[in-house]
C-alpha cells in the first residue's frame, strides 16, 4: 500500500475519552460499520457501567480494531483478545496496533465458529500466551458467506448456496467454547450466525459484561446461570430490540413474583398455583395471598405447598382484590411482578416462556 | 484555538502540584444505590482527585452505607437537610480542586471520564467545560443524551477547539450552549471564577440547574467542549426526582426563570438580543415543560403566574431578534409559548413523554 493510500484509508476514532487515528483497510462498509457500533452500543454500554482496572476482554470480529485499540489505551490494565478472520482487515489491525504502539492485544486472524464438544489439548493455553502460530495450527477451515458489495459483512457459512449477494469464503476457524479457557470479563462479538454458540459457550463465573449485535434473536433464558452477575448488551440489528441484562440498581433480586389471590376454591388456587410452579424455575416465586373469604382455603394451601420454598402463603383477612394485590406487591422484593388470580388456570411455562 | 507553547507548560506545571478536581455528590435518603455512582468515581482511571459527599440530613440507612465508604480521596459532609442546593453549596464550600464537578448520585461517570476531562482542561484552560452524555431510558435502551444534537451543531462549528465570549463565533456558540442540557454533571468549572462571580446554586430552589448552567456560561470568557461522553443519567421508573414530583413544586421553576433573568440583565451579554433570546427560550423551554406536567387544576394558576412573570421581567428579554434564528429552535418555541400566553386561545400541548389525551389528576411522581 503506498503512503497516499495508508493516509487516505484511515479515519480519526473518538471513543473513550480519547482519539486515535485508525486504518480502516481500503473497505468503507467496514469503517462506517465499525465507527457506528462503537458509537451506538459499545460506548453508550461503557459509559453506564463501572469496569474494574484489570481484566480480560475478548473481541470477536475484532475488524480493524474500531473496538479493540481504543479500548486498550483507555483501559491500559486489561488484555484483549481480538480475532478477525479476514485478512486484509486483519492486516489493517495489525497496523494499528503497531502504530498506537498498544501492547495489550493479542490479535488472531482466526474465525470463531460453532461450539465443537473436543478442543485440541494446549489450545487454551497458546491462546492465553497470544501465541497466534499455535492457534492457528489448531484451527479448521469453515465455511462462511460473504457479502459481495460489503466485505466487512461475513456471516456464519453451511454447505447449500450462498444468499444472493454473498460468496463462499473459507476461513481458519476455532470452536467458539474455546473462548471460555481466557476466562473473559469482558465479551465483545459481531459473528453473524454463532450468536447462540457464544452466548452459550463463551460465557463462564468470571464474565460480568457481554456486548455487540444479534443477527438472530436470541431468548434470555440464555443467561439463566449468569444472570445474577452479568451485565448485556446485545442490540438485534435493524431493530430496536435488545438483549439486555443487568443489576436491578435498587438491590432487588432478579426474578419475578407472582402475587395469587382473590376468589377461587381451595381446589382452584392449589391447581393454579401447581401450574405456576410447575416447570420448576428458579426465577420464579408465587406470593399467594389469602383474604379468608373461602372459608379452610388457607389451611388447604398450607397443606398442599408445605415445604415449597418457592410458594409463600400471606393472609390478609377481609382485603379486597385491589388491597390484596398491593398486599403481594410490598412483600415483593424481585425485579419482576405478576397477577393471578386464584380462579385462573394459567398454562404450565406461560411466565417461564414470558420471562 | 491552540494555546500558546509556553502558556501550556506553565499550565501543565501548575497541574502537577496542585490538586486538579473536586467532585461533589449530594445524598439524601439514596440507600444502597447510591454506591453504583460513589464507585464510578472511585474507579476512575485519573486518580488524583477529591470527592467530596454531602449528606442532606439522610436516614440511617443510607448514614449507613456513607460510612463504610472510606477511601481517602472522600471528604464527608454532613447537614441537617435544606434541599439539593444548598447541599451543593456546602459542597463548594469544601472544594479544594482548581475545577468543580457534580455527580448525582444515582447517575454514574464512565471509567474515562475524569482522564478525559482533565486532558481537555489542560489543554484549554477553559472556564467552564462542557461534556456530552449518555442516557439509559427506564427500558435499559442507550441513547446520547438528549442534547446531543446541540453538540454536533457546536463541533460543527468550532471543531474540538475551546471557545472565547469575545470571538466572532462566541456569539453563536454561547448561544447554543445554552441550549445544553443544564444537567449538574455535564460541567466542569473553575473555582475561581465561581468565587469571583459569587456563583452557587440558589438556596431553597428547585430547578436549580438552568440557574447555574445560565450564570456558569454568563461569567466564563472562556468555554471548552468535551465530545466524549463523561456521565450516564439514568432515567428509572423508581427514580425518585425532585423535580419530577407532582403538585405545586414545579410552580418552583416560574420563580428560577425570574430570578436567573434579573441576573443577566446585569451581565455584559444582555446587550445582545442573540444571547437573551437563547436564554429566554431555554428557560421557557423548562417553564413550558412543567406546565404540560402539571395537573390540570393547577394550570390556569400556573399560566397566570408565568404572565405575570412575564410582566415583570426586563421587557428586552421578549424582543425577540427577527427573523428568529433558527439555529436555536427553542427561540421559536418560546415566541410560540408567548403568543398563547398573551393570546386568546392557550395551546393544548401534550406532554413529551404522554400521549396527547391526558386525563385530569395529579402527573407524575
Amino acid at each position: 500500500m503506498s503512503n497516499a493510500q495508508a493516509v487516505h484509508n484511515t479515519i480519526r476514532c473518538h471513543a473513550f475519552g480519547r482519539s486515535c487515528r485508525l486504518d480502516h483497510g481500503e473497505d468503507e462498509f467496514h469503517r462506517e460499520d465499525g465507527l457506528w457500533r462503537l458509537s451506538a452500543i459499545y460506548e453508550p454500554f461503557l459509559a453506564s457501567r463501572t469496569l474494574p482496572k484489570t481484566g480480560n476482554a475478548v473481541d470477536v470480529g475484532a475488524g480493524f480494531g474500531a473496538f479493540s485499540i481504543p479500548f486498550a489505551l483507555a483501559y491500559p490494565g486489561w488484555t484483549i483478545w481480538s480475532f478477525e478472520p479476514d485478512p486484509h482487515i486483519f492486516a489493517a489491525l495489525q497496523r494499528n496496533i503497531e502504530a498506537q504502539k498498544v501492547t495489550n492485544i493479542r490479535a488472531f486472524n482466526i474465525a470463531i465458529g460453532p461450539a465443537r464438544p473436543i478442543v485440541a489439548a494446549g489450545l487454551g493455553r497458546a491462546l492465553r500466551a497470544g501465541n497466534a502460530r499455535a492457534a492457528g495450527r489448531a484451527a479448521r477451515k469453515r465455511t462462511f458467506f460473504q457479502s459481495e458489495d460489503k466485505t466487512g459483512f461475513v456471516e456464519l457459512g453451511h454447505q447449500g448456496t450462498p444468499p444472493d449477494g454473498f460468496s463462499k469464503r473459507g476461513f481458519a476457524t476455532l470452536p467458539a467454547n474455546v473462548l471460555s479457557r481466557l476466562s473473559a470479563n469482558l465479551i465483545k462479538f459481531v459473528a453473524p450466525g454463532c450468536e447462540q454458540d457464544i452466548l452459550k459457550s463463551a460465557i463462564t463465573d468470571q464474565t460480568r459484561y457481554v456486548m455487540g449485535e444479534l443477527w438472530q434473536a436470541v431468548p434470555s433464558r440464555i443467561f439463566a446461570r449468569h444472570h445474577h452477575r452479568l451485565n448485556a448488551y446485545l442490540p438485534l440489528a435493524g431493530t430496536r430490540m435488545a438483549l439486555r441484562q443487568g443489576p436491578d440498581p435498587s438491590g432487588r433480586q432478579n426474578g419475578l413474583d407472582i402475587v395469587v389471590s382473590g376468589h377461587g376454591t381451595a381446589e382452584q388456587a392449589i391447581r393454579c398455583i401447581r401450574s405456576l410452579v410447575a416447570d420448576r424455575n428458579k426465577d420464579i416465586r408465587v406470593l399467594a395471598v389469602d383474604d379468608g373469604s373461602v372459608a379452610n382455603r388457607a389451611a388447604a394451601l398450607r397443606a398442599a405447598f408445605r415445604g415449597q420454598a418457592n410458594v409463600e402463603l400471606h393472609s390478609k383477612p377481609k382485603a379486597t382484590g385491589a388491597s390484596a394485590r398491593n398486599f403481594g406487591r410490598m412483600l415483593s422484593d424481585r425485579t419482576h411482578i405478576a397477577f393471578v388470580d386464584a380462579d385462573t388456570l394459567p398454562e404450565v411455562r406461560l411466565f417461564s416462556e414470558l420471562l | 484555538m491552540a494555546l500558546p507553547i509556553r502558556r501550556f507548560q506553565m499550565f501543565a506545571e501548575r497541574w502537577i502540584q496542585t490538586m486538579k478536581l473536586s467532585c461533589i455528590t449530594t445524598v439524601f435518603n439514596d440507600g444502597k444505590p447510591l454506591l453504583n455512582s460513589v464507585n464510578s468515581v472511585l474507579n476512575q482511571t485519573f486518580e488524583d482527585f477529591q470527592y467530596i459527599i454531602v449528606d442532606d440530613g439522610s436516614d440511617a440507612a443510607t448514614r449507613a452505607v456513607l460510612a463504610g465508604i472510606t477511601d481517602p480521596r472522600v471528604v464527608h459532609v454532613r447537614q441537617a437537610n435544606a434541599g439539593l442546593s444548598t447541599a451543593r453549596n456546602t459542597g463548594l464550600a469544601h472544594a479544594e480542586g482548581e475545577y468543580v464537578c457534580f455527580l448525582d448520585a444515582d447517575d454514574v461517570r464512565p471509567n474515562w471520564s475524569f482522564q478525559a476531562i482533565a486532558g481537555k482542561l489542560a489543554q484549554d484552560d477553559p472556564d467552564l467545560l462542557i461534556c456530552r452524555g449518555t442516557l439509559s431510558e427506564a427500558t435499559g435502551e442507550l441513547l446520547p443524551f438528549y442534547d446531543t444534537p446541540v453538540f454536533r451543531e457546536i463541533e460543527g462549528l468550532v471543531d474540538h477547539n475551546p471557545v472565547d465570549a469575545e470571538m466572532l463565533v462566541g456569539r453563536i456558540v454561547y448561544a447554543l450552549a445554552q441550549q445544553l442540557e443544564p444537567q449538574s454533571a455535564n460541567k466542569v468549572v473553575r473555582m475561581a471564577m465561581l468565587r469571583e462571580a459569587g456563583l452557587g446554586f440558589p438556596d431553597g430552589h428547585f430547578f436549580e440547574d438552568i440557574y447555574f448552567h445560565t450564570l456558569a456560561l454568563s461569567h466564563a470568557k472562556r468555554v471548552s467542549f468535551l465530545h466524549s461522553p463523561c456521565f450516564t443519567y439514568f432515567h428509572r421508573y423508581q427514580r425518585s426526582q425532585i423535580t419530577g414530583t407532582s403538585g405545586t413544586r414545579r410552580f418552583d421553576i416560574v420563580a428560577v426563570t425570574k430570578l436567573t433573568l434579573e441576573m443577566v440583565a446585569r451581565r455584559p451579554e444582555f446587550a445582545d438580543p442573540l444571547r437573551r433570546a437563547a436564554i429566554v427560550g431555554a428557560c421557557l423551554k423548562i417553564v413550558q415543560w412543567c406546565e404540560s406536567t402539571i395537573s390540570h387544576l393547577h394550570r390556569p394558576a400556573y399560566r397566570d403566574l408565568v404572565r405575570s412573570m412575564l410582566r415583570m421581567i426586563d421587557p428586552a428579554f421578549l424582543e425577540f431578534p427577527r427573523p428568529l434564528p433558527s439555529k436555536i429552535p427553542s427561540v421559536e418555541a418560546a415566541q410560540a409559548y408567548i403568543d398563547a400566553l398573551f393570546g386568546a386561545t392557550p395551546p393544548v400541548e401534550a406532554a413529551p413523554d404522554m400521549p396527547a389525551m391526558v386525563a385530569g389528576g395529579e402527573v407524575g411522581q
